[in-house]
């Protein structure tokens, strides 16, 4: 699901509006404000994108990225623009506590290990290598049915997992590779966008470069 | 702020609606050589002969754009697809397998990364967005375990390009800032230098998993960078015109395309299949 909002500044923009030519009202501004606020929640994904490594210490999936990427500013309606985010998850993360239940299947796949970590159960890696299992008698799983990788044994890499061939791989037979749960809730999280009053600011600060370079061109638009 | 329904990326996503599939056995070597503009307009992956394959990723890559499914979703609708066309799949192949995950995670990252780069350099390029942020700088948006030098690429843009305060920039703050309207970004994107991992675009991603992409820089940043001056007006940046190709029929643009690949003279079409000559 997709997240977009509006920005409607028109409290804070209007006085700076009502001294200008008219010809400087119009949709050019608000483009400007609109990409002022695009750039902030872009900037604000970016951070994120550095600061909030995988918390099991798995390789990156590049999440934060994406979402950054995926920051449009569509064109302009009566009161401001609208700014649209269309990385999955964004919106259930902001508007949280969000519960997140299965559509296509009966249980969401949770990735349990390193290597199930943005795959999916389906995924051609996973292809006949995973059973279904009752963790303690309690918790739905699927597990690895034979031996999929191996632990290198010395060099700068000693210790890791790494993937091996049927022939070669030494460890995984029984490991959990996805929980299997019937939903999960994801928790709110508002720190996914800028504070409104940031973005408020830097619309703001855009409007008067906006203005300030329509002035130099001799007051047009 | 205002929550109201989801607005699709839209030229993210025409983008990626004019490509035309096409069908090939050339290498990625091979595939490299082409011209940006074709590879703008096709929709192929290296080894692949295909059409019906090559849609499939166009119709992923379409859904991922609009926020439908994620990368992992995709791949799995990928190799799903592939299963009707290859019998024996192996998924722990390396990047010259077209099976294994690394492939398809390229495919889809790279299409999709140059998406919305094309949308938000076209939306970047708008003169009333231009007015108030008049340059762009390039930063690393997703660490690599081995970077690139983009600062000795940057600086051969620069050079190439003929864009000294780009080069000036770079030297006195560390930061990679141009003005839109600058050839550093095509140069970039060509990969001046003698780079071959770039994609011939004036946009991010410029290179195959780069990590790099860009951002606005405000009209007054770009005044303290002495990057303009107050009565500057910076144009927008000339930016290949794929409105025109809306217009058109899907196949003319494949005619287009046909009619452009076969004056290079070094490939040819057999059953509907790009091969080398």
């Amino acid at each position: 699901m997709s997240l977009s909002f509006s920005l409607s500044i028109r409290d804070e923009v209007t006085p700076l509006l009502r001294s200008l030519p008219s010809a400087l009202g119009g949709d050019g501004i608000k483009l400007a404000i609109g990409r002022a606020a695009a750039r902030l929640i872009q900037a604000n994904f970016a951070a994120l994108q550095s600061q909030r490594p995988n918390r099991h210490g798995w390789p990156r999936q590049g999440y934060w990225a994406q979402a950054a990427r995926s920051v449009s500013q569509p064109k302009p309606d009566s009161d401001g623009v609208t700014i649209s985010v269309a990385q999955p998850g964004i919106a259930a993360r902001w508007f949280g506590p969000t519960e997140i239940k299965p559509v296509a299947a009966k249980t969401l796949a949770i990735p349990a290990s390193p290597e199930a970590y943005g795959t999916r159960p389906l995924d051609a890696r996973w292809s006949g290598k995973l059973e279904f299992s009752m963790v303690g008698g309690k918790y739905m799983a699927l597990v690895a049915r034979d031996n999929f990788m191996r632990i290198v044994a010395k060099g700068k890499n000693a210790g890791k997992r790494v993937k091996a061939s049927a022939e070669k791989a030494t460890h995984g037979a029984g490991e959990i590779i996805f929980w299997l749960k019937r939903k999960v809730t994801m928790p709110q999280d508002k720190t996914v966008l800028p504070a409104a009053e940031d973005i408020t600011a830097a619309a703001v600060m855009a409007a008067q470069d906006y203005v300030n370079a329509a002035l130099a061109k001799g007051g047009k638009a | 702020m205002n929550f109201s329904r989801p607005v699709l990326f839209e030229e993210a996503i025409r983008l990626n609606a004019i490509k035309t599939a096409l069908p090939t056995t050339l290498t990625s070597r091979q595939l490299a050589a082409l011209s940006a503009d074709i590879k703008r307009r096709a929709q192929f992956s290296a080894r692949v002969a295909e059409a019906e394959y090559l849609d499939q990723i166009s119709g992923t890559i379409a859904d991922m754009l609009s926020g439908k499914t994620s990368l992992a979703t995709g791949r799995v609708q990928l190799q799903q697809a592939l299963r009707e066309f290859m019998p024996a799949l192996n998924p722990d192949g390396g990047v010259t397998d077209i099976t294994s995950n690394a492939r398809l995670d390229l495919i889809l990252r790279t299409q999709t990364e140059m998406a919305y780069g094309y949308g938000q350099t076209v939306q970047g390029n708008d003169p009333d967005v231009v007015a108030a942020f008049p340059c762009t700088e390039l930063y690393r948006l997703e660490d690599r375990k081995d970077p690139r030098d983009w600062e000795a690429r940057w600086r051969v843009a620069a050079q190439v390009a003929g864009d000294n305060d780009a080069q000036r920039v770079l030297a006195e703050t560390g930061r990679m800032i141009a003005r839109k309207d600058s050839g550093i970004w095509q140069a970039l994107g060509d990969g001046a230098g003698g780079y071959t991992d770039t994609l011939g675009n004036p946009y991010p991603p410029f290179a195959f998993n780069s990590g790099m992409w860009t951002r606005d820089i405000s009209r007054s940043e770009a005044l303290e960078l002495g990057l303009i001056e107050p009565q500057t007006i910076v144009k927008s940046a000339d930016l290949p015109d794929f409105n025109q190709s809306l217009q058109v029929s899907y196949q003319f643009r494949s005619d287009a395309i046909r009619a452009a690949l076969l004056q290079r003279g070094d490939v040819k079409f057999i059953d509907g299949i790009l091969v080398p000559e």
